[in-house]
C-alpha cells in the first residue's frame, strides 16, 4: 500500500538540502538586516493572525482568540488592522492569533482542552452558557470564565434569526397556508403530496423542503430548534426542560427536520450552499439575518430573486466577547483592549457592510455614510427597526435538552460538503 | 491569519533567524522557489503554522477516481509551481480510487490519506459512523471548511438520445418509473417502437464501492416508495419495494466497481451493449469528446435523464483527517491545495471537463455543460435527502438479495508452473486463498461452479446455488494440486458454450486465472474473442469473460483479446494482490 510519509529521501539528504537552503538564503537575509526591514516584513507576513514563532517571545503578549465563523471577514480584518497599530500593553507588543470555529466546536474543544484560547466569541451567549454548566460539572467552584467586572462579557454585535426563501416559492406557499409562521410552514412542510398539492407548484418539484443547520454543531440551528419549541408552547412562559421532551415538541420538530434535504455544519458554509443549489435543495432556510443579507445585496442567483422574512418571536445571535480564567492577566488586560478596540466607532461601522447589527449605541444602522452597509441598500423586506418580538434566551439545562432531543433522531444525518 | 500567502523567500528568512549564525559565511545565490497561490475566493479557516522548517512536504491524496481526469491536470500544474505554505516546497501525490474503497481501506488501516476527497458527502457519514464505533471520534471534522466542495455533478440516467426521445424526452419528464416500465415489458424497446435495440439493457456500479451506484440504488428506493425525503424501514422491507427494485435489477448487464468503466462501455460499444446508465452528468458532457471516445462517433449522441423523482449531487467533498499521522505542517500544506483547487483557474479547468464548479462567482456554469453536450444546467428539480449511516446499511443489505444474480463459472490454472513462487508465495496457494475470498463474496442466491486444467480440463463442482454447495466448494478448491501443461483457451470455450446453454435471468460469467502461455489447446485466443464477440441487439447481456494472468509470464495480450471480445475485463494478478483481483470482479456481480 502507498505509504503517507515523506519519500524516503533518508535523514542525510533531507539535512543537506535544508542546510543548502539556509545558506542559500544568507545573502538574502543578510540585506533585509541591513535595511533594517526586517521585522517589519515578519509583522506583515503574520496578517491579522498567527504570526510565525519568531515575532513571538518576551517583547509581545499572544492572545490566542476563537471566534465562530459567521464572523470570519470582519474580524480577519480588524485582528489585522489592531495588529498593524502595534498596540502595547507593559511595554510589550499585543498580537492577536486568531483561531476561527464553529460555536459548538468551540465549546467542545476549550472542555477538553485541544483549543485554549484567551478569549472567545462564540455566536450567542447560549454557548457561554453551555460552557460554564458543562465546565461547573467537573469543576465546581471554579469557573471558566470571567463573568463579573471590567473584564466581563460583551456583545460586539448582534444579528437576529431570519427565514430565507425562493420569491416564487414563498409567493405560492403564503396564498396556499394564509402566511408563513412556524405553523403555515408545518403545514406546507406536511402537505401530502408536497408541491404537486400546492396550487401553481409542480409535481417534479418533490416536497416542501427546509434548511438549517445542525444543532448540535452549530447555533442558528440551535436558535431555530428553540423558536419551534417557543411556537408549540407559545411565549408567556420561558421554555423548560420538560417542555423540551414533550411529545407534542417532538412531533412538531420532526415534521421540521424530517423536510430538511441535508443539514449544514455552519450558519455561514451553509447559506451561501442552499443558495448555491437553488430551488432542488431547499425552499426555505433558517439563517442569521446578517448572511441573508449578503446574499440578498449579490442580487438574484441564478436569476431567483431570494426574499427574508422575520419569524416572531426570535432569538438574537449577540456574538459575546468572553475572557477565560486560564488567560495570564497580561493576556487579559491585552485581550481586554482588542475587545475595546471592535467596538470602538470605527470597528462598528465596519460590522454594517456586514450586514450586523452593531452593538455600539453611537453607530445608526442605516447611517448612509458607511460605504456598502447593507442595512441602508433598502433591501427588500429588512426590518431596520425590528418589529418582531425578540425571545428570552433558553439556559444551558433546556439548551442541553433540545439538543438531546434532536440527536435522538438526526445524530447520524449527513451534512452537505461545502454545508 | 494564514501563513500561504508568504512568499517563499520570507520563509527562508524565517527559517534563517533560527540559524543565522550557521549561513553566516554562505555565498550562493537564493533560491527562490514557488509562487504565492491565488487568494482563496471563499472565507474559511486555516491552522496556524507549527514551527516553521524548509522541509518539503508531501501530501498523499486518495480521490473518487470520477474526477480522474481533471485532477491530473490540475495536480501536474500544482507540482510544478512548488507553493509554500509553513514549510518547504509542498508535491501531491494524488491516487484515484472508489469511494468505497478507500472508505474500506481507511478503516482496515490499508491507507492512511492526508487528503481524502470521495464523490459524495455520504462516504464521509459512513466513514465517521464506522470510525467512532472503533476510534471514539471523527475521521473527519464537523467545521465549516472540514468538507468544502470541490465541483458537483448531478447523478444522472445516461441515455441514447432516439431510445430517450421514444420514452417521451425531452418534452416529458422521465425517471425510475419510465426505468422500471421498461425494464419488466418483456417485448423490450420494440414495446416503444425500436425493436432493433432489443432488449432493455441498464447499469449501475455496485453501492458498496462506488458512488453513483450508492446513489442509484437510494434513489430507487425512493422512487419505489414514492417519497423524497424520510425513508422508513418498512418503506425498505415491504414486498412492492421489493418488487420495484428487483424489476429494475434485472435489465442490470453487470454492476461493477468504477463509473468511468461504465461510461466507457457505453460510449465505445454503443446502444446494443447499454442503453442507458446511472452516471454522473460530467461523464454525459465529456461523451461528446470524439478524442477520449473515438468509436462515439458512429453511435447517436447521448442525454441525461434528471431523474423526476429527484435524485443526488456527488458534491466531492475535500477532506482533511483528524488522524495522527497529519502533522501541522501537512494540515497546512493541504490547505493550501485546497485553497488552490478553488480558485478562478482550477474551477476553470474543472468546468472543461463537464464538472459544475463549486465556486461559481469565479467560474459561472456555462459551456460545455450545456443542452449541446446533452445535459441541462437549470436541472435537476428536486434533490432528495441523504439518509442516515445505519439506514443506508438496511438499503445496501436489502439490495443485495434483490439485486440481479450470477451463475459464474471459476476457472483454475492448476499447470506444474503454479507451483512456483514469487515474491515468496507459492502460486497455487495464492490463487486458492484468492478464489475463496471470492467465493465468500458471492451469496447463497447465486450459482456459482469450479472448473481446473492442466493437461485437459475438469469440472470439479458444476454451476449451482451456492448456498447448497459452500462447504463443498471450499473443499474442492484446497484440494486442488498443480501439475502438468496449459490447455487454456479450449477450456475456456467448453465452459462459456456450457455456461450459454443454461437458462434463467442472471449475468453469466466465466472468470479465468492463469499463469502460461496456452500449450494445450488447438484454438488460439483470436478464435475464442471471436466466438465471444457478440454482434447482435442484445450484446449487452452476452456472457462475459473476466481474465487474470497471472504473473509475468501470463499471455496478456490473449487474455485481454478474449475480456475485451466478451464485454467483460482483464487483470494483471500476483500472489500479493490476487484477493484485491477478485474482490474487484465480485463487484461486477
Amino acid at each position: 500500500m502507498p505509504d503517507s510519509t515523506p519519500p524516503s529521501t533518508g535523514t542525510a539528504r533531507r539535512v543537506m538540502s535544508r542546510r543548502s537552503m539556509l545558506a542559500d538564503a544568507g545573502k538574502l537575509a543578510a540585506t533585509a538586516i541591513v535595511t533594517g526591514a526586517l521585522g517589519t516584513i515578519i509583522v506583515r507576513a503574520a496578517g491579522g493572525g498567527n504570526p510565525p514563532a519568531a515575532a513571538s517571545g518576551p517583547g509581545t503578549i499572544t492572545v490566542p482568540f476563537t471566534y465562530s465563523t459567521e464572523k470570519s471577514k470582519w474580524l480577519q480584518r480588524a485582528a489585522e488592522a489592531f495588529n498593524r497599530q502595534q498596540v502595547t500593553f507593559n511595554d510589550k507588543r499585543i498580537v492577536i492569533e486568531l483561531d476561527e470555529r464553529g460555536s459548538v466546536d468551540a465549546l467542545q474543544k476549550i472542555v477538553s482542552g485541544d483549543v485554549r484560547p484567551a478569549a472567545w466569541s462564540p455566536a450567542s451567549t447560549l454557548e457561554l452558557n453551555q460552557l460554564a454548566t458543562s465546565w461547573d460539572a467537573t469543576h465546581p467552584g471554579a469557573p471558566i470564565l470571567i463573568t463579573q467586572g471590567s473584564l466581563a462579557p460583551r456583545s460586539l454585535v448582534s444579528s437576529p434569526l431570519v427565514l430565507l426563501a425562493w420569491q416564487d416559492r414563498a409567493t405560492l406557499l403564503r396564498r396556499q397556508f394564509g402566511g408563513l409562521d412556524w405553523q403555515s410552514l408545518h403545514a406546507a412542510l406536511t402537505a401530502k403530496g408536497g408541491w404537486g398539492s400546492i396550487a401553481g407548484g409542480e409535481t417534479a418539484w418533490g416536497q416542501v423542503k427546509f434548511g438549517q443547520t445542525r444543532p448540535d454543531s452549530s447555533n442558528s440551528g440551535l436558535l431555530t430548534l428553540a423558536l419551534l419549541a417557543a411556537a408549540v408552547v407559545g411565549t408567556n412562559r420561558p421554555l423548560s426542560v420538560a417542555d423540551a421532551h414533550s411529545p407534542a415538541f417532538e412531533q412538531f420538530m420532526r415534521d421540521f427536520e424530517d423536510a430538511v434535504t441535508q443539514f449544514g455544519s455552519s450558519s455561514g458554509t451553509f447559506t451561501n450552499c442552499a443558495v448555491l443549489l437553488g430551488t432542488a435543495g431547499f425552499d426555505v432556510v433558517a439563517t442569521y439575518e446578517h448572511l441573508a443579507l449578503v446574499n440578498l445585496a449579490a442580487g438574484a442567483p441564478q436569476g431567483h430573486p431570494l426574499e427574508l422574512y422575520y419569524p416572531n418571536p426570535t432569538l438574537l445571535s449577540d456574538h459575546p466577547f468572553a475572557i477565560l480564567r486560564s488567560a495570564s492577566a497580561e493576556q487579559a488586560a491585552a485581550a481586554q483592549l482588542f475587545c475595546d478596540f471592535l467596538l470602538s466607532t470605527d470597528q462598528q461601522r465596519l460590522t454594517l457592510t456586514y450586514g450586523f447589527r452593531p452593538s455600539s449605541a453611537s453607530v445608526h444602522l442605516t447611517d448612509t455614510s458607511v460605504a456598502g452597509n447593507l442595512f441602508a441598500k433598502s433591501i427588500p423586506g429588512v426590518q431596520a427597526a425590528l418589529q418582531s418580538a425578540i425571545a428570552p434566551p433558553p439556559g444551558g439545562d433546556v439548551v442541553d435538552a433540545l439538543i438531546a432531543e434532536w440527536q435522538k433522531f438526526y445524530q447520524d444525518r449527513p451534512t452537505g460538503a461545502s454545508c | 491569519m494564514r501563513a500561504a500567502l508568504r512568499p517563499a523567500w520570507l520563509m527562508l528568512l524565517v527559517a534563517l533567524l533560527a540559524s543565522v549564525a550557521a549561513c553566516s559565511g554562505a555565498t550562493s545565490t537564493p533560491q527562490v522557489y514557488g509562487t504565492p497561490p491565488p487568494t482563496p475566493p471563499i472565507v474559511r479557516a486555516h491552522t496556524p503554522c507549527g514551527p516553521h522548517t524548509t522541509n518539503p512536504v508531501s501530501l498523499t491524496m486518495y480521490y473518487g477516481s470520477e474526477k480522474q481526469a481533471w485532477m491530473e491536470d490540475v495536480v501536474r500544474a500544482f507540482n510544478s509551481a512548488h507553493y509554500v505554505a509553513c514549510d518547504g516546497p509542498i508535491s501531491v501525490r494524488a491516487i484515484p480510487i472508489g469511494s468505497g474503497d478507500s472508505m474500506e481501506e481507511i478503516l482496515a488501516g490499508q491507507i492512511q490519506p492526508d487528503i481524502w476527497s470521495p464523490a459524495g458527502s455520504v462516504w464521509i457519514t459512513l466513514l465517521n459512523d464506522a470510525w467512532q464505533q472503533k476510534h471514539g471520534k471523527d475521521f473527519v471534522g464537523s467545521g465549516a471548511s472540514d468538507a468544502l466542495s470541490l465541483v458537483t455533478s448531478p447523478v444522472v440516467i445516461a441515455m441514447w438520445q432516439p431510445l430517450a426521445q421514444a420514452l417521451g424526452w425531452p418534452k416529458k419528464a422521465l425517471g425510475w418509473s419510465d426505468i422500471a416500465a421498461l425494464a419488466s415489458n418483456p417485448q423490450g424497446w420494440a414495446a416503444y417502437g425500436h425493436p432493433e435495440y432489443g432488449a432493455f439493457k441498464f447499469g449501475h456500479t455496485h453501492p458498496d464501492t462506488s458512488n453513483s451506484g450508492l446513489d442509484s440504488v437510494l434513489a430507487e428506493y425512493y422512487a419505489a416508495a414514492g417519497k423524497t425525503r424520510d425513508l422508513t424501514t418498512d418503506d425498505i422491507s415491504n414486498s412492492k419495494t421489493r418488487a420495484y427494485l428487483a424489476g429494475i435489477e434485472s435489465s442490470v448487464i453487470h454492476y461493477g466497481e468504477s463509473t468511468g468503466f461504465f461510461a466507457t462501455e457505453m460510449f465505445n460499444r454503443g446502444p446494443s451493449f447499454l442503453s442507458a446508465a446511472v452516471m454522473y452528468e460530467s461523464l454525459v458532457v465529456q461523451s461528446y469528446d470524439t478524442a477520449e471516445y473515438p468509436k462515439a462517433k458512429s453511435f447517436p449522441p447521448v442525454v441525461a435523464i434528471y431523474p423526476k423523482e429527484g435524485t443526488f449531487l456527488s458534491d466531492h467533498p475535500y477532506t482533511i483527517p483528524q488522524a495522527p499521522w497529519v502533522s501541522t505542517a501537512k494540515r497546512t500544506s493541504a490547505e493550501l491545495f485546497n485553497d488552490y483547487l478553488l480558485a478562478q483557474p482550477q474551477q476553470a479547468k474543472a468546468l472543461r471537463y463537464g464538472f459544475r464548479p463549486a465556486v461559481t462567482k469565479v467560474a459561472p456554469l456555462s459551456a460545455p455543460v450545456d443542452a449541446a453536450h446533452g445535459v441541462d444546467p437549470a436541472q435537476p428539480s428536486s434533490l432528495l435527502q441523504i439518509p442516515g449511516a445505519q439506514l443506508i446499511r438496511q438499503i445496501k443489505s436489502s439490495w443485495d438479495e434483490q439485486r440481479r444474480k450470477v451463475s459464474v463459472m471459476l476457472v483454475l490454472d492448476e499447470s506444474g508452473s503454479m507451483n512456483d513462487s514469487l515474491n515468496g508465495k507459492r502460486k497455487i496457494d495464492a490463487a486458492k486463498e484468492g478464489l475463496k475470498s471470492f467465493v465468500s463474496l458471492l451469496g447463497d442466491a447465486d450459482q456459482v461452479g469450479l472448473t481446473v486444467f492442466s493437461d485437459s480440463a475438469q469440472v470439479l463442482d458444476g454451476i449451482a446455488p451456492l448456498g447448497d454447495q459452500r462447504a463443498q466448494l471450499n473443499h474442492a478448491i484446497d484440494g486442488i494440486r498443480a501439475n502438468g501443461s496449459t490447455r487454456l483457451y479450449d477450456t475456456v470455450a467448453e465452459q462459456v458454450d456450457a455456461l450459454k446453454s443454461t437458462s434463467g435471468s442472471s449475468i453469466k460469467a466465466v472468470v479465468v486465472l492463469t499463469d502460461g502461455l496456452d500449450n494445450g489447446s488447438h484454438r488460439s485466443s483470436t478464435d475464442l474473442a471471436n466466438q465471444l464477440n457478440d454482434n447482435g441487439a442484445n450484446a449487452g447481456n452476452a456472457l462475459k469473460v473476466f481474465t487474470i494472468a497471472y504473473g509475468s509470464d501470463a499471455d496478456k495480450t490473449g487474455l485481454q483479446r478474449i475480456a475485451q471480445a466478451s464485454g467483460g475485463d482483464e487483470y494483471d494478478g500476483n500472489p500479493d494482490n490476487i484477493k484485491r483481483v477478485f474482490l474487484a470482479i465480485s463487484r461486477f456481480f
